[in-house]
């Protein structure tokens, strides 16, 4: 009676599983098999051939690796920018103590509360009266304005978990203030900064409302708007094939960043929450 | 190397509210002493031990190192050494880099802190845990390793901030031992901050007992234990604390507050007025003394330590119980009655203020 109680449990949690699985994966098992098969039809679901021509057409009829160039230059950018002035902004959150802090640090998780479309209008004026339409630093601008709430709220968290006594010793051991920063905060900040940078990095990547908006031209487009763009052979056909080989390319970097760093992300997100 | 000196320090939190956390203190400490600074939570030691440190301003008064004022030196400038409460070893450096850490900031070459540090580790028997990080050591380990890096720079003074609280009970003992070594082998002068008394009694040359941001006793451990200046430093140090008694002084006859009789009874002091008897529960005799006031009592509990046996005993002399300690072998019955002897040459008076009247023969300490 037990065993069988306990099997069916067991089933049902595999089939959960199974389901979440299926449920997340999918979407990019069908994008790959769509990109492996030519004309416009829409997806099967198993691979009929191991074709890459779509992959070769992606980069023939548009300036793709421009593209790419531009997404990895705002990208890498934002999160450039965002770091220092999150980890700058954290250190006087976490360890000064002024008045209106924590005023200030809600004030900083409403902001972050904001719809991208109720503030566009608003940054179009800003975007043309610092000159940067049709400029990529008007994307850097943008992505970090909304990527500074999250970032400062992590970084914050994970400063305030480390010992105050960890930067009185490096005193007693006659550090500056900037070999503080630089041979003791850093390395001990290091999963979270590798956190907040991969989740800047990504919805930086991923943007596409401000970078149709704010950039014009074919060779400054970045990868979102870029795929949007893709044309097939008549006005009725959606080209399915170049799309989702264009996708997999765009996506495959991301996957790969966040293997790599699973680790330190779980790290970074669960800092502050046990006191070790 | 070097004496230090405090002229009237004084540290005073500004906020809604002043707080003055340490006021007026004077102290003279000789170089190559381990002085101990000892009272209850809150009682201002830390805020001292930080203001020696560097790490809090001083709001008032000076402090010398020698024959310099040192009240706007940095940590570094002041040559000190600390050991902390929780180590606060660099988590993301091996032991080796931990102890290199200061030493590298100096600019000197690999060699010569190659040498010192392996020195250091040889003293304190850590050469084999160099490659290792903290999270990979024991609770005894790590703290050979705070201590490590606070000597490795050969500072003038040491400070230690309550380092062996977050050891348990045995590895304590061992390290008090092995700090106690230490300071005999490098004679660097010491201040070492602690709420245990015991910590206090074996490790120091000279006991500081503070309350309340003042000092309310200075002297040798033995001083302090015999010749308490006070009520506070009487009570708060030797566990179980002493019996405190209301009595009435007359000259040098004793009168108790009890209602069965009016006996006088002669004691080495001369006073007058309300006072406080105070007696530590290992003199109390169980055997018939000469001048010694004879109590009669009833067993509340008792307390079998196994070297020592404690007897709680409800009196007519206070309201508090009496508590006696005597050999581990007795072992008296809960309810029944028994009669002790209260010593008066071995007991302390106190008068209304709190401070301790002058013995008039001095006792002997044995």
């Amino acid at each position: 009676m037990k065993t069988l109680k306990l099997r069916t449990r067991q089933v049902l949690f595999a089939l959960a599983v199974a389901a979440l699985l299926i449920f997340t994966v999918f979407p990019f098992y069908i994008a790959i098999v769509t990109s492996m098969q030519g004309g416009g039809e829409a997806s099967l679901y198993l691979p009929t051939g191991f074709d890459l021509s779509n992959y070769v057409a992606v980069f023939r009829e548009q300036p793709f690796f421009r593209n790419i160039l531009n997404s990895a230059l705002v990208s890498f950018g934002t999160v450039a920018i965002s770091l220092l002035l999150a980890v700058t902004a954290a250190y006087a959150l976490a360890r000064v103590h002024f008045r209106g802090r924590t005023t200030l640090l809600l004030t900083v998780l409403g902001v972050s509360m904001f719809p991208q479309v109720a503030v566009l209008s608003g940054m179009f004026e800003l975007i043309r009266m610092l000159g940067l339409y049709n400029n990529l630093g008007s994307l850097v601008l943008s992505y970090t304005v909304f990527s500074l709430p999250f970032s400062v709220w992590i970084l914050t968290t994970f400063m305030r978990g480390i010992p105050k006594d960890l930067e009185e010793a490096a005193i007693v051991d006659g550090a500056t203030p900037w070999q503080i920063i630089t041979r003791i905060f850093l390395p001990v900040l290091w999963p979270a900064l590798v956190t907040t940078g991969l989740l800047a990095f990504i919805g930086a990547w991923n943007e596409f409302m401000f970078a149709i908006t704010f950039i014009l031209g074919n060779e400054q487009r970045t990868v979102p708007v870029a795929i949007s763009m893709i044309s097939g052979g008549s006005q009725y056909e959606m080209p399915w094939g170049p799309i989702m080989a264009a996708s997999v390319i765009v996506t495959v970097p991301l996957i790969a960043l966040v293997l790599v760093f699973q680790r330190k992300i779980v790290e970074g997100l669960t800092a502050g929450a046990v006191k070790g | 190397m070097s004496s230090i000196e405090f002229v009237k320090l004084e540290k005073v939190y500004k906020g809604l509210n002043e707080f003055c956390a340490v006021r007026g203190v004077d102290l003279q400490i000789d170089d190559g002493e381990f002085v101990v600074f000892v009272g209850p939570s809150g009682c201002g030691k830390s805020t001292l031990l930080r203001m020696i440190a560097g790490l809090e301003d001083i709001s008032g008064g000076e402090l010398y190192f020698g024959e310099r004022c040192v009240n706007d030196l940095s940590p570094k400038e002041r040559g000190i050494g600390m050991v902390f409460q929780s180590y606060a070893l660099y988590p993301h450096m091996s032991v080796y880099d931990n102890m290199a850490f200061g030493l590298s900031l100096e600019k000197g070459s690999r060699e010569t802190i190659r040498e010192k540090v392996l020195e250091v580790a040889r003293i304190l028997q850590i050469d084999h845990l160099l490659e290792r990080k903290p999270k990979a050591l024991s609770g005894g380990q790590r703290q050979r390793v705070a201590i490590g890096r606070a000597i490795v720079r050969q500072p003038n003074v040491f400070l230690f901030d309550e380092p062996l609280s977050n050891l348990d009970a045995s590895l304590r003992v061992q390290m008090r031992i092995e700090i106690t070594k230490l300071h005999q082998k490098l004679k660097t002068t010491s201040i070492y901050v602690t709420h245990d008394q015991v910590e206090a009694m074996t490790m120091a040359d000279k006991i500081v007992v503070l309350n309340q941001g003042r000092i309310m006793q200075v002297g040798s451990p033995l001083e302090i234990y015999n010749r308490p200046a006070n009520t506070f430093v009487a009570g708060f140090m030797g566990s179980p604390t002493m019996n405190f008694i209301e009595v009435e002084a007359m000259g040098d006859q004793l009168l108790l507050q009890r209602d069965s009789d009016d006996v006088a009874y002669s004691m080495p002091f001369s006073h007058n007025g309300a006072a406080t008897l105070g007696i530590r529960p290992e003199h109390i005799e169980l055997q018939p003394q000469r001048d010694a006031i004879p109590v009669q009592a009833e067993v509340g509990v008792v307390e079998h330590l196994g070297n020592e046996t404690l007897i709680y005993l409800a009196t007519e002399l206070c309201d508090q119980p009496l508590v006696v300690a005597c050999g581990g072998e007795l072992a008296p019955e809960i309810g029944s009655r028994m009669t002790v002897y209260i010593p008066l040459t071995r007991g302390h008076l106190f008068d209304t203020n709190g401070d301790a009247v002058e013995r008039l023969v001095n006792p002997s300490l044995s």
